[in-house]
């Protein structure tokens, strides 16, 4: 997958995070992974079926999180982000680094989050 | 689940900028070696090939540590694993490369992966540094 595309990818699902835009954030995963999509978060197991995961992230988090994007870097067909992810109303972050690798369309994810 | 015990990793973590920092070689490397006796895997990102970890921390060092700073953005610690976010400050210059790193601790073995991200100029010879070096850009 070229640069620029991971890059976009990378950025609109931000983009659409922070706009509430659950579909354009659905369709952003779906265009880059229409092989499959594994997350898994480092150090809690192994990595499960992603669209559940992001079901739940987007139901449970949405509301409550914007993200700030620090720094997102790709080399090859890897990536990796970090970001700031701000509860709404307060002044506390979780900060996570996060990596993507894409192969043939299929996307894994898998996040370090950092604990408060 | 963990085999490396967290305030393993987090003294390694902390150790090894403080060593880089102070220009502490002996110190630093004996860092790696307290975590790797068996192993060290370094690779770049998006980079097939993979070199010997220890020819590639030598060699950054050797030509490295006195022209680059680094500067702690984050460190995560997640079970035996450990990503951070580094700024490599260029010495004399207002050029950062930032980088991303995960470091997978087993018991006598270190696998660490960089993710760089080169300064956004002209003015410098990228061909220098191992991981951009005939890089994918």
């Amino acid at each position: 997958m070229e640069a620029r595309t991971i890059q976009a990818f990378l950025h609109e699902q931000v983009r659409a995070w922070n706009a509430g835009d659950r579909s354009a954030f659905f369709d952003a995963y779906r265009s880059v992974s229409p092989q499959g999509l594994q997350i898994e978060y480092v150090g809690r197991g192994p990595a499960t079926e992603g669209l559940l995961v992001l079901e739940a992230m987007w139901t449970q988090q949405n509301a409550k999180i914007e993200i700030e994007e620090v720094v997102a870097i790709v080399n090859g067909s890897d990536a990796a982000c970090h970001n700031r992810n701000k509860v709404r109303g307060r002044s506390m972050a979780i900060e996570t680094i996060e990596l993507y690798r894409f192969d043939e369309g299929k996307l894994s994810v898998r996040y370090f989050i950092k604990q408060t | 689940m963990s085999t490396v015990d967290k305030s393993v990793i987090e003294r390694f973590m902390q150790g090894q900028v403080a060593c880089w920092n102070a220009q502490d070689k002996p110190g630093f490397m004996a860092l790696y070696r307290e975590v790797a006796p068996d192993q060290l895997d370094i690779a770049y990102a998006g980079r097939s090939e993979q070199q010997d970890g220890w020819v590639v921390i030598e060699e950054m060092w050797d030509k490295h540590n006195a022209g680059i700073t680094l500067e702690v953005v984050t460190t995560i610690v997640n079970g035996n694993e450990a990503a951070i976010h580094h700024r490599n400050c260029i010495t004399g210059t207002p050029l950062v490369i930032e980088s991303l790193e995960t470091y997978r601790f087993e018991p006598g073995r270190l696998s660490v992966v960089y993710h760089l991200k080169p300064p956004d100029t002209t003015g410098l010879d990228l061909n220098q540094f191992r991981g951009f070096a005939a890089s994918n850009g």
